[in-house]
């Protein structure tokens, strides 16, 4: 489409080369440079990023200036971990390349099922519950895998389809109401409101939610896999380049369950960790907001064409989303005006960098996302 | 599943292949499961429910309830042409409502153009902005390369969060009575002028699209979207022109949604989304792009109305039903992917093994005739 545009960057790129040794260029023409060329890795975007997170902190802390302490970072982590969680799994599923919207109907339905068991069963254990929500989130997830793999189906579509599906099981077969916190297992309502510990504040305390444990386990786990085992490698080399990734032997069966099963068991826990933070297992709440995750992990730096995506740029995207949502009143503008930003937002910085992906891929002449 | 695709591709390979149509392909193939699919749910229907079903006036509104639904479908079937999907014609559709709504319900606008007046500027100016909606989404996926579903997908929440920040979500009501009745109008007490809108919309899109050159690009961008750029044609223009057309039809669902409901809410019509998927699925759309007929989709919205009205007269639950949409579009896209694969398969090897014969049978010919000479 753009033949004689794709030329363009790379005799603009070669020019700014030239004044760059010239004259020391500062810092703004550099990046705009980088942008503008492609040459930007990811971690460059991570720094963009952040810079673009704080100065919206300065814009809030500008208005209400006691935004800026320890309680609103304790309340940052209480309120955004469970997302970014489940977060961390779409990473992954983005990273291989798909796309998956069935994780909060999945979330709750583990949730749910945890719940309803400890119930039947009476057992008042977190680690039972645990168990049975990351193992039923699992096992959905690797029906979905096993279903891709096999019919090889668009992921979005196979996946809202089993949207419809699970939440259908969930309402149909297991005939779901909801379960308020005075017949909630008392260990999950502990799970919803113990801290690590409390610093005083005010009149009251304020304290690190206990779910900074969970958060970290799955900040650690999906950097080490991602980062530091073979099948974490293969998830990029096949998102990145399927075809390539076939003929160098990465075994997609085993990347796709991977990928879906890991997606499946931490929207498992995130389930449980949003019901009892909640303190209501509400079969139909969750289900509608797969988008601000999805936008999250987009606006983190993932491509749907998978290949990109880093545990830093989803844990800022949270942040960013986190803070749109919990702060836009305090800028005078009410909430329903929530997801106009966080569209905005999203449109913007996939544009950024999937322009910068079409522009480096033309001066390669390959026209894979013209 | 050797064994099975040999039984299943065994019939293509010998005489058995001289009974079948001379041109089997995956597309007859579809229309083939879809209409004996359509024939054989209302023989299941007609057994269950008979005349609780087939009766003039549910049929009629099955006919009635169909346009806004059919539109949406039209309008992915067309995004899935280019190999994209449209996520954002719902939030396109409620947002170009709401500006109707709000047109509508101005009471200056009433006072200074009347009634008539008001009802056309709010017409025009909700079609046109969907119109802009659809072009802003294709503007993005051809300007910056962003694929199709995070470009709609990011615009979805765009223009929601516009529409639910204009109205605060707060639903308007209101509209005034030639607009809401305009929709329950009949030609000959029977047919509903609605219907024969929307059939006459069908036409005129899936003719245009199946004949003219920019129908031909869309589907060559969707087999193969780098032969297609290499062949010169505009693919740029073609594609925006797709997501307006888009964007355009959702404008219209958006008008039609207003009329029936007599109000406009963000999130009107959320179930839709699944449901539009589902029907470009099974009318034999390809979700990679390049296949599929336009026309098919208006029999599979059909259907699926009959089907519904169906569950409704049982007393089925909005879960129970979303389950079933679910589960048949993963069970449709995986026989769809054997019946493909199989067929595929074994035409190639007929095709093979003809090729071969009678390239033996022509050498062989060569050979007596020249010994004959």
């Amino acid at each position: 489409m753009h033949f004689a545009r794709a030329l363009g960057p790379l005799e603009m790129s070669n020019l700014h080369g030239g004044e760059a040794r010239a004259g020391a260029p500062g810092w703004r023409s550099r990046l705009l440079s980088a942008l503008r060329s492609g040459r930007a890795g990811t971690r460059e975007y991570v720094w963009l990023l952040a810079l673009l997170t704080g100065v919206y902190v300065l814009i809030v802390a500008a208005r209400s200036p006691d935004f800026l302490s320890l309680a609103s970072v304790l309340d940052l982590i209480r309120s955004g971990a469970a997302w970014t969680v489940v977060a961390l799994g779409v990473l992954v599923v983005m990273v291989s390349g798909g796309i998956d919207v069935s994780f909060l109907a999945n979330a709750i339905l583990s949730a749910y099922v945890a719940t309803m068991l400890s119930n039947v069963l009476g057992i008042d254990s977190l680690a039972f519950a645990l168990a049975i929500a990351i193992g039923i989130g699992g096992l959905v997830g690797i029906v979905n895998g096993l279903i891709i793999y096999l019919f090889s189906l668009p992921t979005l579509i196979t996946t809202l389809a089993m949207q419809g599906v699970l939440q259908g099981v969930l309402m149909v077969f297991l005939g779901a109401r909801p379960i308020t916190a005075s017949h909630m297992p008392v260990a999950l309502r502990n799970f919803g409101t113990d801290v690590l510990f409390e610093v005083p504040l005010g009149p009251g305390f304020i304290g690190l939610s206990v779910f900074a444990i969970p958060l970290l386990i799955a900040i650690l786990l999906t950097w080490y896999l991602l980062n530091r085992t073979a099948i974490g490698r293969a998830t990029y080399a096949f998102g990145s380049n399927p075809t390539g990734a076939i003929r160098c032997a990465v075994p997609l069966l085993q990347v796709n369950l991977l990928v879906y099963s890991y997606a499946g068991a931490l929207a498992g826990l995130t389930g449980l960790m949003t019901v009892s933070d909640i303190r209501l297992v509400d079969p139909v709440a969750l289900v509608g907001n797969e988008l601000f995750v999805l936008a999250a992990v987009v606006i983190g730096g993932a491509k749907l064409t998978g290949g990109t995506g880093s545990v830093a740029g989803v844990l800022l995207g949270m942040t960013l989303i986190t803070l749109l949502n919990n702060t836009l009143v305090t800028l005078g503008l009410s909430a329903s005006w929530n997801r106009f930003f966080i569209g905005g937002a999203l449109v913007l910085i996939a544009s950024i960098s999937h322009y910068r992906a079409k522009m480096r891929n033309l001066r390669q002449l390959n026209f894979e996302n013209v | 599943m050797s064994l099975l695709s040999n039984l299943m591709a065994s019939p293509f390979g010998g005489y058995a292949r001289r009974l079948l149509p001379a041109r089997i392909n995956e597309e007859f193939l579809s229309e083939v499961v879809l209409y004996s699919m359509f024939a054989l749910v209302l023989l299941l229907i007609s057994a269950r429910l008979g005349a609780a079903f087939f009766n003039v006036t549910n049929l009629v509104s099955v006919l009635q309830q169909t346009p806004e639904f059919a539109l949406f479908s039209l309008a992915m079937g067309l995004s899935m042409i280019s190999g994209g999907i449209d996520l954002s014609v719902i939030a396109v559709a409620d947002l170009a409502g709401i500006f109707a709504a709000e047109i509508m319900t101005a009471p200056a606008l009433q006072a200074s153009l009347g009634g008539g007046g008001t009802i056309a500027l709010a017409c025009f100016v909700s079609l046109a902005a969907g119109t802009l909606m659809g072009l802003f989404n294709g503007l993005v996926i051809v300007r910056f390369g962003i694929p199709p579903l995070l470009t709609t997908l990011g615009t979805m929440m765009l223009f929601y969060g516009l529409g639910s920040g204009l109205t605060g979500g707060v639903g308007i009501t209101g509209m005034p009575a030639p607009f809401v009745g305009a929709l329950s109008a009949k030609i000959g007490a029977v047919l509903p002028v609605s219907f024969c809108f929307l059939l006459v919309v069908f036409v005129l899109v899936s003719a245009y699209v199946r004949s003219s050159v920019f129908g031909k690009s869309l589907y060559l961008y969707g087999e193969n979207k780098i032969a297609a750029l290499f062949t010169g044609l505009r693919i740029g223009r073609t594609l925006l022109l797709s997501y307006a057309v888009c964007g355009l039809l959702a404008g219209t669902s958006g008008l039609i949604m207003l009329a029936r409901f007599n109000s406009m809410k963000v999130g009107f019509g959320d179930t839709f989304l699944l449901e539009s998927i589902l029907v470009a699925v099974l009318s034999g759309m390809d979700p990679y792009g390049g296949r599929g007929r336009l026309f098919n989709v208006l029999a599979t919205v059909l259907l699926l109305q009959c089907v519904e009205n169906a569950f409704t007269i049982e007393g089925l639950s909005p879960y129970a039903k979303k389950m079933i949409w679910g589960g048949l579009l993963l069970l449709f896209m995986a026989t769809n992917f054997f019946f493909r694969r199989i067929v595929a398969r074994g035409l190639t090897a007929a095709a093979l093994r003809q090729k071969m014969d009678g390239d033996q049978h022509g050498e062989s010919g060569k050979e007596v005739r020249a010994g004959g000479r």
